[in-house]
This record gives C-alpha cells, sequence and structure tokens, in this order.
C-alpha cells in the first residue's frame, strides 16, 4: 500500500535521477573464498557483483558498471574488445574455447562464428550475485575445460525478506551511456519472485586524443524473473529466466556490426537437503537460445555486402549431491548438455545479373556432452587435500547437409558423426602455518575442439586477417598443469605470490595453408586448426594489501604472463606485464576510492598473428560515493572519473588496436524502497 | 437408379479390363519413352523417326537424345539397322556440322541413344539441320529436319577453339550438371574438327581446371581434379570443388601433358584463362 500511494511520486523523482545521474564504479572486492568449512575453492576466486540490499553493503554495490568491468577486477582474467560491448573473457590468457562459462551451471555458448557474443554480454550485473573464476583443472566442475571456468550466479531474493523496489539510473558523459533500471522483488515464507530490468543506450566514445570512435554504440535491455517455492521444510524448486536483447551494436575493430544479438536462458532447479546418502541435493534442467544476427548495413565502403546470422541451442542438466563425514567432503556430479550450432553467410553480389553467395559456415553441428564429475575435500591436520575428477563423452554430429557437403571439399572423408572421449583431474593442497599459507595443485585434462576449429568454414579473422577452416580430424587439446601459491598474512598486512604454469599437448591453432586460396576481400592467407606440441603458459602475479588504519587501505598487484609456441615465438594476446594499484577510504561518512593501473610495453607479441608493440601505458581513476537518505528511504549516490588524465592508449588485447574511451565523467543512483 | 447401377457395374469391369490388359501389357503397350521430352519427328513415308530428350528443348552444347523409328501404320517402334544421323549448322555463308556421338542401343527395345554437341544456337535465319538415315528389310531410308537450339539456360557449357597446335576443338560439359556447393564430379567431351563436316573424339589430353569467383576477387576452391579420360565411361572426368554459391568461372588448361594446346594459368595478373566455361549456381 505504502508503495502504491507514493507511486506518482516515485516516478517523478525516477526521471529526476535520469535526467542527471551517473555510473556506480566501484571496484568489486574480490576474495578468495576462505571459509572455516572444510569446502575451500583453493585458488579461485569470486567477484561479488550485486548490490540489491544497496543499503547494506554499499561499496559493492555497483549495478551500473557492465559486467565485463567486473570480470576484469580478478588479476586472471583479460578482455579482448573489439569495441565498446560483448568484450571475450580471456582466463589464464585462454578464451572461451578452452574456458567453461556458465551461468548457474548452466552451459550456453554463443551464436556468433566471430566471438562477437561471448556468453558473459548476454547477462547485466542487476540480477547476478557473483562471478565464480576457478583457474585451470579448478574449474572441471563446469566442464572440460583447461584454461579454467567462469560460473555467473544469479542473485534471487530467496524466503522470508520482504518485499523491496529499486531504482538505479547512471550517466557517462563520455559515451553519453544512458543506464536505467529497475528491481522488485515480493518474498514470502514459502515463495519468492524477483524480477529485474535494465537498459543501456550508450553513442560512441571519444579516446584520448578527442576523437570519436565510430561503431562504439550499442543498446541493451535486460529482462529476469526468478521464482522460488519451498515444497517442503527440506526441498524447493526454483526457476530463474533472462531475456536479453542487444540491438544497434557497433564493432569499430571489425568490418562489421551486430543488429541484434539475442538470448533466452532459462532453468529449473530441485534441490534438498538430503537424498538417499546425498546431502545438498541439486537437480538441473535448462534450456537457452540465442540468435545473433552480423551485418554491415551501417558501414558505407564494403567489398561487398554481407549478413551472417547464427543460432545457438543448448538444452542441458545436471545432478549433484554431496557425501559428507568428519573428515571427508565428497561432491559428486552427472551433467549434461546438447548443444545445436548453426550459421551462415550471405554476400550479396555487387552484380545484378549474378546470383548472390551462399555458405554454411557452422553446418548446424550437434554437440552432446555427458560427464561424471567427483571432488572429494579431505580436512587434514594444517592440510586441506583437494582430490578431483572428470571423465565425459562429447560427440559431435553434422547434420546440415549443404554444410556438410561444403566441408567435404577439404576432408573428403569427413564423416557424419564422431565420438571423444575426455577427462579432467587435479590434486590441490593448501596448508597453513600461523601467519603462511602455502597451496600447490598438479592437474592434467583435455577438451574436444570447439565448433569453429572442427567444422567451421571460411571464417574471417580480422585481427591476423585470415580465413579460417575448421579441422574435423583435429586430436583432443590438452594441458599439463601446475599452480602453486604462498601467503602470508597478519590482520592488516597481506602479502602473496600465485603462479600457474600450463604445458599444452595438441594445442590448437590456425596454421596457414599456402596452398589454399582466401575467400574474404583482403585477407592475407587461409588458415586451418591443426594441433601443435610444446606450447606453454605461465602467469604470475604477486599481490600486496595493507590496512593502513580502520578507514584506509591499500591494495594492488603486478602480474606477469608469457605464453609460447614451440620455437619461442609467442603466442597471440598474452598479457604484458601489468600492474593496479588501489588506495581505498571507507567510512560512514563516504567512500572514496583511487585507483592507478597500466600495463608495461607489450615486447612478447606475434606479427604472424596480427599483433604489435603495444606501448605502455598508466591510468588513473577516482571515484566517491555516499550512502544518503530520501524519504526515510536510501538512496546511493556515486561518481567519479575515469582516466582522469585523458590518456590516449591501447592495450595488448584490443582488436586490432582501437583506441580506449579517454576521460570519463560518470554518475549513478540508486534509491531502494523497502 | 437402376442406371446408376448398370453405369457403376460398367465402370468396374471397365476398371477390371484395363488392368488385367495392363498387366499382359500386350494389345496396348505403353509408350516406353514416356519419361522423356518429345524434341521432334521426322516424316520418312509409312516411318516416323522420333527424337526424345532428357530435357524439353535442345540448348546448346551437350544433349542427350533418344531415337526411334515408328512405323506409323501399327503405331509400333520397330528395330532398324543402319541407323546414322548427321547434324548441320546452316549458317548464312557456310555450313557445319557438330560433334555427335555414335548411335547404340539404349535399355529400351528398338530405342537407340547418343548426344548432339551445338556449338551455337539457332535462329530465325540460321537453322540446324538434323539427317538420319536407316535401313528397313533392306530398304534404305534418309529423312532430316530442322532443329530449333536455344542458348543453354546457364553460361557457357560448350567452347570451341582454336588450338595451339593449329587444330580447332569443340569442348562440352556433360549433362545433367546440377553443381552443388561440394565437391561435384564433372564429365566433358572433346572434340576435335577434322574438316567442317567431321568431328572425331580426342582421348589424349588433360582438360586442367581452375575454378575462380570473379565477383569475390577472384577466389579459388582446393582439391579440384584435373579432367582425364575414362574410356569406359567415354567421356573426361574431373572433380569440380565449390565453395559456395553464385558464379563461377572454370578456367581450362588443356595440355598435352607437356605442351599447352588453349588455356593459361591463372596467376595476380592473369585473372581469366583465355578458355574457360562458367556455372552458376
Amino acid at each position: 500500500m505504502y508503495i502504491r500511494k507514493q507511486l506518482p511520486g516515485y516516478i517523478g523523482l525516477l526521471w529526476i535521477l535520469f535526467s542527471f545521474s551517473g555510473i556506480v564504479h566501484l571496484h568489486a572486492q574480490i576474495k578468495e573464498t576462505e571459509t572455516d568449512s572444510i569446502v575451500p575453492m583453493i585458488l579461485d576466486e569470486v567477484v561479488l557483483i550485486s548490490g540489491k540490499r544497496g543499503d547494506e553493503e554499499p561499496a559493492v554495490a555497483k549495478p551500473l558498471g557492465m559486467l565485463d568491468e567486473y570480470l576484469l577486477q580478478s588479476d586472471k582474467v583479460s578482455m579482448i574488445r573489439r569495441g565498446a560491448y560483448a568484450w571475450e573473457p580471456m582466463l589464464n590468457d585462454m578464451t572461451s574455447e578452452r574456458l567453461a562459462i556458465s551461468i548457474d551451471g548452466m552451459r550456453i555458448f554463443a551464436a556468433c562464428t566471430d566471438k562477437m557474443d561471448p556468453v558473459t554480454s548476454y547477462v547485466e550485473v542487476a540480477n547476478l550475485k557473483t562471478a565464480s573464476i576457478h583457474s585451470g583443472q579448478g574449474g572441471a566442475l563446469y566442464g572440460n575445460a583447461l584454461g579454467g571456468a567462469i560460473d555467473l550466479a544469479t542473485e534471487n531474493a530467496g524466503f522470508n525478506s520482504g518485499q523491496e523496489l529499486s531504482l538505479t539510473s547512471g550517466y557517462e558523459f563520455n559515451n553519453r551511456s544512458r543506464i536505467l533500471g529497475a528491481s522488485g522483488k515480493f518474498s514470502k515464507r514459502k515463495f519468492y519472485i524477483d524480477s529485474d530490468i535494465f537498459y543501456r543506450h550508450a553513442d560512441n566514445y571519444t579516446d584520448g586524443k578527442g576523437e570519436t570512435i565510430d561503431f562504439t554504440q550499442y543498446s541493451k535491455l535486460n529482462f529476469s524473473v526468478n521464482t522460488g517455492v519451498k515444497l517442503t521444510e527440506n526441498s524447493l524448486l526454483k526457476t530463474s529466466m533472462i531475456y536479453d536483447r542487444a540491438t544497434d551494436v557497433g564493432y569499430a575493430a571489425l568490418p562489421m556490426d551486430v543488429s541484434l544479438a539475442e538470448a533466452l536462458i532459462s532453468g529449473l532447479t530441485y534441490s534438498r537437503s538430503e537424498f538417499w546418502k546425498l546431502n545438498d541435493f541439486e537437480a538441473k534442467l535448462y534450456f537457452n537460445t540465442i540468435t545473433h544476427i552480423m551485418d554491415d548495413s551501417n558501414r558505407e565502403d564494403v567489398a561487398i555486402r554481407m549478413d551472417m546470422p547464427g543460432k545457438s541451442t543448448t538444452t542441458g542438466a545436471y545432478a549433484q549431491g554431496h557425501v559428507r563425514n568428519q573428515q571427508h567432503d565428497l561432491l559428486i556430479k552427472w551433467d549434461a548438455f546438447y548443444n545445436r550450432s548453426f550459421a551462415e553467410m550471405t554476400m550479396f553480389s555487387n552484380n545484378s545479373e549474378q546470383p548472390d553467395m551462399y555458405m554454411v559456415t557452422w553446418p548446424d553441428v550437434h554437440t552432446f556432452n555427458q560427464g561424471l564429475y567427483a571432488e572429494d575435500h579431505l580436512d587434514l591436520r594444517n592440510m586441506q587435500l583437494m582430490v578431483s575428477a572428470r571423465a565425459g563423452m562429447q560427440s559431435f554430429s553434422v547434420k546440415d547437409d549443404f554444410g556438410r557437403k561444403s566441408l567435404q571439399i577439404f576432408y573428403p572423408e569427413l564423416e557424419k558423426e564422431q565420438l571423444r572421449f575426455l577427462m579432467n583431474t587435479r590434486l590441490a593442497l593448501k596448508r597453513t602455518v600461523g601467519s603462511w599459507r602455502w597451496n600447490f595443485g598438479v592437474g592434467y585434462g583435455n577438451r574436444a575442439p570447439s565448433v569453429s576449429e572442427g567444422f567451421g568454414f571460411y571464417l574471417f579473422n580480422s585481427f591476423d586477417n585470415h580465413d579460417y577452416i575448421g579441422n574435423p580430424n583435429l586430436k583432443n587439446e590438452s594441458a599439463l598443469e601446475i599452480s602453486g601459491g604462498w601467503r602470508f598474512q597478519r590482520t592488516n598486512f597481506m602479502v602473496g605470490l600465485t603462479a600457474n604454469y600450463f604445458y599444452m599437448f595438441n594445442y590448437i591453432l590456425g596454421i596457414t595453408d599456402p596452398d589454399l586460396d582466401v575467400m574474404t576481400f583482403g585477407a592475407e592467407g587461409v588458415r586451418v586448426y591443426q594441433n601443435i606440441n610444446n606450447v606453454q603458459l605461465f602467469n604470475t602475479t604477486v599481490n600486496l594489501e595493507y590496512q593502513i588504519f580502520k578507514d584506509i587501505r591499500v591494495s594492488g598487484n603486478i602480474a606477469w604472463h608469457s605464453g609460447t609456441i614451440a620455437k619461442g615465438e609467442s603466442l597471440p594476446f598474452i598479457s604484458p606485464l601489468t600492474y593496479v594499484c588501489r588506495f581505498h577510504y571507507d567510512n560512514r561518512f563516504a567512500d572514496v576510492s583511487i585507483d592507478f593501473q597500466g600495463a608495461a610495453p607489450q615486447v612478447n607479441y606475434n606479427g604472424d598473428f596480427g599483433e604489435d608493440r603495444t606501448p605502455s601505458y598508466s591510468l588513473l581513476s577516482l571515484s566517491i560515493g555516499k550512502q544518503l537518505s530520501l524519504f526515510d528511504q536510501p538512496v546511493y549516490v556515486k561518481g567519479g572519473v575515469e582516466n582522469v588524465f585523458d590518456e590516449s592508449y591501447t592495450t595488448f588485447s584490443d582488436w586490432n588496436n582501437i583506441p580506449r574511451m579517454g576521460r570519463n565523467v560518470f554518475f549513478s543512483l540508486k534509491y531502494t524502497i523497502n | 437408379m437402376k442406371n446408376t447401377i448398370t453405369f457403376i457395374q460398367i465402370f468396374l469391369l471397365t476398371l477390371i479390363f484395363t488392368s488385367c490388359s495392363k498387366d499382359d501389357d500386350t494389345s496396348m503397350p505403353a509408350d516406353p519413352l514416356a519419361a522423356y521430352h518429345r524434341i521432334t519427328s521426322l516424316e520418312a513415308g509409312r516411318y516416323e523417326v522420333a527424337i526424345y530428350g532428357t530435357d524439353e528443348a535442345l540448348y546448346t552444347g551437350y544433349n542427350e537424345l533418344m531415337i526411334g523409328v515408328r512405323d506409323t501404320e501399327t503405331d509400333e517402334l520397330i528395330e532398324v539397322s543402319d541407323l546414322n544421323w548427321k547434324p548441320v549448322m546452316h549458317m548464312n555463308a557456310m555450313m557445319h556440322s557438330a560433334p555427335a556421338s555414335p548411335l547404340s542401343p539404349s535399355a529400351i527395345e528398338a530405342v537407340s541413344t547418343g548426344y548432339l554437341i551445338f556449338q551455337m544456337p539457332s535462329n530465325s535465319e540460321e537453322y540446324w539441320e538434323l539427317k538420319v538415315d536407316f535401313t528397313v528389310a533392306g530398304t534404305a531410308y534418309s529423312v532430316s529436319g530442322s532443329l530449333m537450339v536455344a542458348s543453354s539456360e546457364r553460361y557457357a557449357e560448350v567452347v570451341s577453339f582454336m588450338g595451339n597446335d593449329e587444330n580447332r576443338y569443340v569442348l562440352a560439359l556433360k549433362r545433367p550438371f546440377e553443381p552443388e556447393v561440394a565437391t561435384n564430379d564433372i564429365g566433358a567431351y572433346l572434340y576435335k574438327m577434322e574438316d567442317m563436316m567431321t568431328f572425331s573424339p580426342v582421348t589424349d589430353l588433360v582438360i586442367g581446371i581452375d575454378p575462380r569467383m570473379p565477383g569475390m576477387g577472384n577466389h579459388s576452391s582446393p582439391n579440384n581434379e584435373d579432367l582425364l579420360y575414362d574410356s569406359i565411361a567415354g567421356f573426361y572426368k574431373g572433380k569440380l570443388s565449390l565453395t559456395m554459391t553464385g558464379y563461377w568461372v572454370v578456367n581450362l588448361l588443356i595440355t598435352d601433358g607437356v605442351n599447352v594446346i588453349k588455356g593459361e594459368e591463372i596467376t595476380e595478373d592473369n585473372l581469366q584463362s583465355n578458355l574457360y566455361l562458367e556455372v552458376e549456381l
């Protein structure tokens, strides 16, 4: 009733907020999941995202940053940027083929042959609680991954938490980014429903030289609904649904844009505290479908007009539960997914008398993956041990005849179906003695080729300027992994070092075939995916954190990465030395952060893959946030400046060296009505 | 009412009778050429030479034809001997023939099969004439009539050219050829023109192919196979890979293994051979 009476006032207020609003740009807190229980996720990180309970945790209440920006808070994550939108996450310098990216454990596969729609682009921070980042074989819980896993957990109201309505609004001056969101929840003892709607619209941004970067605009609408019903005291049913629709998305670094990227993601979860001998039993059934329409209708000068729509549909299920006793915590999980990926390309003939050129670029590949996973945590004195293993099978079936015959031009013996067996295993231990802590892990795993790697047909990579042909005869790629860390921690001081090393067998990389002729205008050559051996990746980070006073904290890290191919050449997209230093002041008056970050020049680059020496850069960003009150309801106001000195820069992972955003002033407001 | 019943009875009887006669296959033979399109028929007294094709009309290039002689008195196809045919083009200034296969028995009784390769279409002033000779019961007959030959609906599927060896050749794609985005089996016939009226098959050359898309920066495809003569099939066989739909130029390079008879290699400076076929899909 209270809400209804006040509604006209709130709508008016919303408009006022919208007219002078800005973006919250808090830094997500990254915490190692260290609980006292015996479920430590050794070396894994959790990026906190949600700030639904805005009044309780303003420091992490950043409803308006892009998910991509949150994920970057992890020092293991970097982003390949092709524009201002839909950045492609890399974990341990590995991209989506080598990662398992999921939402609440649901596997989703992008629908774009050119990686313009990573799974992370189909969600919105408003309905996410955390992003768990599992490095290397630590990600095997979610699938056959080598680089690791990123699992995004959606926020839900939970039972018995009352009603709440919150409105968020933001504005960024650089690209006139307008952000508007609303969340509502209704929660009773045995039932809850919550819903978010979020809209962003941005124009082209301006770089540090004051030049407008064309084709960096985007619009995105995201809508989600979660419900939960308590069936009995020990069991409950949850549903989740996300609808995401991005339109008119520019990709400044690419020759094409996206007129529509649409996803419908849904899941049904049943959980109960005990089932047979299993504790915390959870079973899930899910379905998601993605439609991605790539075209070049906004580009003026093109050699040939083309449309490249793609579609990816995934159905999956899993069931998991724990067996616990005093020393052990054994998690057992069965999972399966069935994905269909189809993509095509039509090039419109410049000569109206000649027919259009049509190709099937993903030949309706049906992928079925099924796996059994188990991990056991063993609590010993001063030491925790974790052993995990996954055994799985993955089958591919090429369903589209047109596409299959096309691929048979290259592989006359191509079979309609193929079956692969996959396995992952890991041993990790953690030892704590006083203020000192060590951890060590060793793992081995493999993965099947992705749809593009196995069955792609003339997929153009505008970074290395080559057409790529898939190779159905690829062997599984595998990695041997060693990771370790050391940390010294006192109440107000922490210093730590982590490192991991991957030795890859049958690493899948595009190798130029001089006998093949390019399809794309201006391409330099054609690359076919091949297995190569002796690829090595090494990542190390030094972390430092110091609580100088009660309100003031300084933290920072320096990360160094290396990736080499046998001949000593560098792998593409390997980060140079990067550093971050944060100064954070937080008390009841306000929270202030000063952020200094940058990178050394990228000296280890691979020109064959389109890279060049990226110069160093350093950036300063500031933000200040304050909790206010309006009509006895909390309002959180945040404002700040990114790239204060308007530095003109580009990073190693900016596709074709597109310049990054220059100085950007942002504001945001969040108003919560309980 | 009674009439209706009688009618139904007659109707049923007719049905039974008709089906019986079909089984017997004696009194009313179904036309064995019904599956083909009638192109033309030439009158020779009591005999009629019927020519059937797999297409509704004749086109430039390769045409597979069925030919039978019908006795108009019995309306039955009859066995004949010494069956020969010869196409002649009557141009304004000259006459010439076209490559024609010998006629051989087909799977259908009393019907022969063969092919004609027309180098050019007919028009209002210039026309193709087909002369057919045959012998029935010791009497030789010769009959001729004009043929309408339309331009191939597709692009060039036949080329005639002067080779570097000073011989004139005719090359035609074997039809039906329904190319797909795939590696296609492709067949071709190659004839040498001995004189204006005589063409002889050539079996010892290599027909090199290099398919290209002029509309796509002269993109080419992998895993093509040059055409070599298959003596059992009686024509040149090769493989043509097409990576997408659209307009393709199949550049040709004909050699005797050492010397180039006709055609050019495709290079960055030479985007098209002086001898090519065209394919559209």
